[in-house]
């Protein structure tokens, strides 16, 4: 991480909206992204100069993916478009490449796009079981589903929390959905917090993440100089690090090949951990310097586990401190005020990871109205893929440069 | 062929391969899979490098075939994966086998939460069919006698 030269700046980024038909072809929502995105910037196509999509696997299966989404943008043929495929978080690893594209000194201007498209599912069926090892060879017909409920009810079980601490989450983030133009959520009633706090499928319904169809992202980054040459006034400065455990979520126990993951099991969030570690000295910052947290959250509970490996509350303590009001404003750390997977959906790789960091881009700009926390100068974005066997943390800041 | 006859739709995209599934029939059948001859440390499922002292020799290497319940699920949120359409609720858990592996296993004949502790064991039974229509069958527990 030490060779890095350039600091890294978001140009700009955009999000589609929602309610495409079903027979949407995904090189419309890219393409839809990306001008998007584009018209935003005085730049043109053929200023991008490399970059980086994440695709849902899932639903895409045509080969030179990259190259394809590349021809489909009409970027310059010497524009690198490397596909990655890393599930949920796949947005957080192409902007992995593209952040180390330009921090590298190689390039000045770069690409981030994501895409899941409802070829054939929606978006929930979308999670059948192709990410986990023994899912796939062995046919156990598992989903995150099963692995998220396993994981709430050992938290639960471990830390001495009943639904309430997920109830309160959910609340707040449905609180949020609708102060936020693009939710799901924008605009419609809210839940009662008995409906929310129920104990019964309906009640685990209200807790979840929503779905929100096929989505498309575009992300635009430049170098530290093109910022300046592009005469950038506040620009926002991003780092980002991830970490990876073992797709088999029974190698979540005590695993054995590596010392740091050791003491932990699917109630604890060891790779959160460790990319947290790493961004935060890329950021030179500290958990108590983070004004705004943007984490993955298809139930409340998974939220209250990345909190805690985000380090912004201690290790088991996550439901007391959302208990106490900390992640709504005012609170120590406003989180998800967006709504998260409650406003945004489980688009996996189409949004998931995106749409945190935009949130988050949103605070720093101080252009969340309604739901803006004041004076934010640092937010941090978090998405895990294949039920957290790796994860993204990346680090946004103000006044960087 | 008729399709009429089969329970659930047939998916475009399909997660199963057959001939993927059959390299892997000692895993799915009988819970092999490895033990690291120079440090010892055992695997679920099987490897070909052991991730704490990273040699290659690697044994095949039988898990226990009883073990009690860490933390159990019902799965009935209405969107089962594909092939399993036809499935009501599933009891689905987190087992510590009696050598220290843990397995994440459906618990066959069992629709209630389980308490930690309950103890199961190995049984074979069916999957799902898939997109050849073929019937898949593989590892579930069931509570012990």
């Amino acid at each position: 991480m030490e060779k890095k030269t350039k600091k890294v700046v978001v140009l700009s980024f955009a999000i589609t909206d929602r309610g495409y038909p079903y027979d949407t072809p995904w090189r419309k929502i890219t393409v839809d992204a990306f001008t998007k995105c584009l018209g935003q910037t005085r730049l043109r196509v053929e200023d991008i100069e490399c970059g980086s999509v994440a695709y849902n696997e899932r639903t895409i299966s045509e080969a030179a993916l990259g190259t394809q989404v590349a021809d489909c943008l009409g970027l310059p043929m010497k524009c690198s478009m490397t596909p990655v495929s890393h599930a949920c978080c796949g947005g957080g690893m192409a902007l992995y490449n593209v952040w180390h594209y330009i921090a590298s000194g190689r390039y000045d201007v770069g690409l981030v796009m994501t895409m899941q498209c409802s070829d054939l599912f929606d978006s929930m069926e979308a999670m059948n079981p192709i990410g986990n090892h023994s899912d796939y060879d062995y046919m156990l017909g598992f989903s995150h589903v099963e692995y998220s409920y396993l994981r709430d009810y050992l938290y639960r079980e471990k830390y001495g929390y009943d639904v309430t601490p997920s109830a309160k989450w959910s609340q707040i983030c449905h609180k949020f959905a609708r102060l936020t133009p693009g939710a799901t959520e924008y605009g419609k009633d809210m839940p009662s917090y008995a409906d929310l706090s129920a104990v019964s499928d309906e009640g685990e319904r209200a807790r979840s993440a929503t779905a929100r169809g096929s989505t498309a992202t575009a992300t635009i980054l430049v170098s530290e100089e093109k910022a300046r040459e592009l005469g950038i006034v506040d620009p926002i400065t991003c780092y980002v690090s991830y970490a990876f455990r073992p797709p088999y979520i029974g190698n979540h126990f005590f695993y054995a090949g590596d010392p740091s993951y050791v003491p932990f099991d699917i109630a604890e969030q060891p790779a959160i951990m460790e990319a947290a570690k790493e961004v935060y000295r890329d950021a030179k910052i500290t958990p108590e310097d983070i004004d705004v947290a943007l984490v993955h959250d298809l139930s409340g509970f998974e939220g209250i586990m990345s909190l805690e490996g985000l380090g912004i509350c201690p290790i088991g303590q996550g439901g007391n401190f959302v208990l106490a009001g900390n992640t709504d404003l005012g609170g120590k750390c406003p989180t998800n005020t967006h709504g998260g997977g409650i406003a945004y959906g489980h688009t996996s790789v189409g949004s998931d990871f995106q749409i945190n960091m935009f949130e988050g881009i949103l605070q720093l700009q101080g252009k969340a109205y309604g739901r803006q926390v004041e004076g934010a100068k640092v937010a941090v974005a978090q998405a895990y893929g294949t039920h957290h066997s790796l994860d993204i943390v990346s680090v946004l800041k103000k006044g960087d440069l | 062929m008729n399709f009429d006859n089969l329970y659930g739709p047939i998916p475009k995209v399909e997660t199963h391969n057959t001939v993927r599934a059959f390299k892997e029939k000692d895993g799915r059948y009988r819970l092999i899979g490895s033990q690291c001859a120079d440090c010892g440390q055992i695997w679920f499922p099987r490897r070909f490098i052991c991730p704490k002292c990273h040699n290659q020799n690697l044994q095949p290497y039988a898990c226990a075939q009883e073990g009690e319940i860490v933390v159990s699920w019902v799965d009935n949120m209405g969107f089962p994966t594909i092939g399993y359409e036809d499935i009501d609720d599933r009891l689905i858990a987190m087992i510590r086998l009696d050598d220290g592996i843990h397995i994440i296993a459906e618990i066959a004949e069992c629709k209630r939460v389980l308490p930690k502790g309950t103890r199961v064991q190995l049984v074979i039974r069916q999957q799902k069919r898939d997109d050849t229509g073929n019937l898949v069958y593989g590892y579930k527990f069931k509570i012990s006698e």
